[in-house]
């Protein structure tokens, strides 16, 4: 160009012209977010929320556990009784368990007060002996790691603290559910129902929003099929799915990560199939409310984390104050996470946590009206 | 049976707005039937109440002698929406196969009524691709491939050729005429005026009202036009001044 006149393409190149096309797709984005007004309440609120949860969570502070104290053999009741009570108070002043006297009912069975749920742990004081050599029982229930631990480190603090006017005794300890839980097998029972349940909703959220924004739900409803079956058919697809997806979770945490189990996998799986079809149906009511995959990724925060933070997953519903403890009665989680956690760690049977299942069907029934609900309005 | 379809005053509202007017005709069975109109005339709205899918505010309605939305009827119907409306992800085979289980097409002649509709539609070679990676031309294809997959008496297709090239738009109609031979009724509905007059019949809508229904060497006599699209604006012009 022998003239200089610059070229009309000149516009088309350049640092200039590349930061304007960015420009306007970051423009472009910002409005459609904009006009999106639920998806904007959605970044302010649901941040907030979680955010509000963990702070009241993170002020739990577990009940200490229930430490009960046998007395020596009968023969030496003034000495025994006098030990007893010493340990008692040193135990006591850990501020680390909540010590007692064995209830005089079980005093044939020690152990029977642990697995009644009376003491989490009892110890057994035995005669004083000149040797010194009889060591102190210790039973324990062992399915809380972290009551393990501080029922372990209050009767070493205890005993350190000293009763000088005895011989030094050594320490017995027997677990009644199996010795020496880590905290990954306290979380393998949760992991298998919230992992079945997050996936079944999820994907049923989006799928039925892609058949209802595709357009094949209205090819569906034009088609000889019911607002029923096509609850049961879908019912049916993800059934399946839960179930490999069980087997995967379930054969990875037993044999991938060692984690202990007790219970049948019989039992594991009614649990998992009421989760599969809570999921699901609740997966199709609420994808009638999200307009598009991004609203639909929205139900995680709302629907799957207070569930994962709440129901008995991290702290023990049991430990929460009134208001916490509301929310977690509320949610359908918490009952099978209490159902599994009984049938894994404890090795209970369906019919010891038919409470559980009961309130976890009611949920499920409740998901089945609505999401029948659902369809026949999406029609 | 005389009539595939038979409407008497039929209205359809939505809200305020009056998608459909207080239209009677009878559709004959066994012919290629045109629903003729702008957009935003009704003719959508029309097909969606044939297809049982949503139901008249007023009026009376019946479809293959019987209530649309019917089991019966809906077995007996096929249905094209004017969305692509497939399972994208899917091969074309598993989304004729997947309708044909949806109609009830007994297994054992599921396949061979596959491949049939399969050449009909010219799609044997694409027959195991994704929808997704197909072009746009050979996409509209399996709707109507899925809409003929259970054999239906009557075949109702919103707007079958919007968006195809002439070439293919052209074998659309033949399909169209060919199906009518066999006693199928054909409704279709389109905006494109030169593709009306391959039609038996037509119905010409505006504005959610049947302006004129007839043959369309009929319509162009009564209306004394020379084609179509000056007919269709003679019968328009007639009610407007009525």
């Amino acid at each position: 160009m022998p003239d200089g006149s610059v070229p009309a393409f000149s516009k088309q190149t350049g640092i200039g012209a590349s930061v304007g096309r960015i420009a306007g797709l970051s423009r472009r984005i910002i409005r459609q977010l904009a006009a999106d007004h639920r998806t904007l309440g959605f970044v302010i609120a649901a941040p907030a929320l979680i955010m509000t949860l963990l702070y009241f969570l993170t002020n739990i502070t577990p009940a200490p556990p229930v430490v009960a104290v046998q007395a020596a053999a009968a023969k030496d009741l003034p000495a025994a009784a006098a030990w007893q009570a010493e340990v008692i108070t040193a135990l006591q002043k850990t501020g680390r368990v909540e010590a007692s006297k064995l209830s005089p009912a079980y005093a044939e069975e020690p152990a029977k007060a642990v697995t009644d749920g009376q003491a989490y742990a009892v110890l057994i004081l035995p005669s004083p002996s000149p040797t010194g050599s009889q060591p102190v029982q210790v039973v324990v229930d062992g399915s809380d790691p972290t009551a393990n631990q501080t029922v372990l480190a209050a009767l070493s603090q205890a005993m350190a603290a000293g009763q000088p006017a005895h011989p030094p005794v050594s320490v017995a300890v027997q677990y009644i559910h199996a010795a020496g839980f880590k905290l990954m097998d306290f979380f393998a029972p949760v992991f298998i129902p919230f992992f079945v349940f997050f996936f079944t909703f999820l994907l049923t959220v989006v799928s039925f929003l892609r058949e209802r924004t595709g357009g094949t739900m209205e090819r569906l409803f034009a088609s000889p099929i019911g607002a029923a079956e096509i609850i049961l058919g879908y019912l049916g697809g993800f059934l399946v799915f839960a179930l490999i997806e069980s087997l995967i979770v379930l054969f990875f945490t037993i044999y991938v990560l060692k984690i202990h189990y007790q219970g049948s996998l019989a039992s594991i799986f009614v649990v998992e199939v009421f989760l599969t079809v809570l999921g699901v149906n609740l997966g199709i009511f609420l994808s009638t409310y999200a307009k598009n995959e991004l609203q639909a990724v929205q139900f995680i925060p709302v629907v799957i984390i207070p569930q994962a933070l709440l129901a008995e997953t991290f702290w023990k519903v049991s430990d929460m104050s009134w208001l916490l403890r509301g929310l977690a009665d509320a949610m359908p989680l918490t009952y099978s996470n209490l159902a599994l956690k009984d049938i894994m760690l404890r090795g209970k049977s369906l019919g010891d946590v038919a409470m559980y299942l009961v309130a976890l069907g009611a949920y499920t029934l409740l998901t089945v009206g609505l999401s029948a609900v659902a369809v026949r309005r999406a029609r | 049976m005389p009539y595939a379809i038979e409407m008497e005053d039929v209205s359809r509202h939505f809200g305020s707005v009056k998608a459909v007017s207080d239209m009677t005709m009878q559709v004959p069975a066994g012919l290629t039937f045109g629903l003729i109109g702008p957009n935003g005339s009704g003719k959508t709205t029309l097909i969606r109440m044939v297809a049982g899918l949503i139901s008249p505010t007023r009026g009376r309605l019946r479809v293959l002698g019987r209530h649309p939305g019917e089991r019966t009827v809906a077995i007996r119907t096929g249905y094209m929406p004017q969305a692509d409306a497939l399972y994208r992800d899917l091969p074309v085979r598993e989304n004729l196969n997947f309708f044909a289980t949806l109609y009830g097409v007994p297994r054992a002649a599921r396949k061979a009524r596959i491949e049939e509709v399969l050449a009909l539609v010219e799609m044997l070679e694409y027959a195991n691709r994704p929808v997704e990676t197909l072009s746009g031309g050979m996409k509209q294809r399996v709707p109507l491939a899925c809409a003929l997959v259970h054999s239906p008496e009557l075949v109702l297709l919103d707007e079958p050729t919007v968006g195809v090239d002439p070439e293919l738009r052209r074998t659309f109609w033949n399909y169209f005429r060919t199906l009518a031979s066999q006693g199928v009724t054909v409704v279709v509905s389109t905006h494109h005026l030169d593709e009306a007059g391959r039609c038996d019949q037509l119905a010409l809508m505006r504005g959610g009202r049947l302006l004129a229904m007839d043959t369309p060497a009929a319509l162009l006599q009564r209306s004394g036009q020379p084609d179509l699209e000056s007919a269709f604006l003679h019968f328009a012009g007639v009610t407007n001044h009525a």
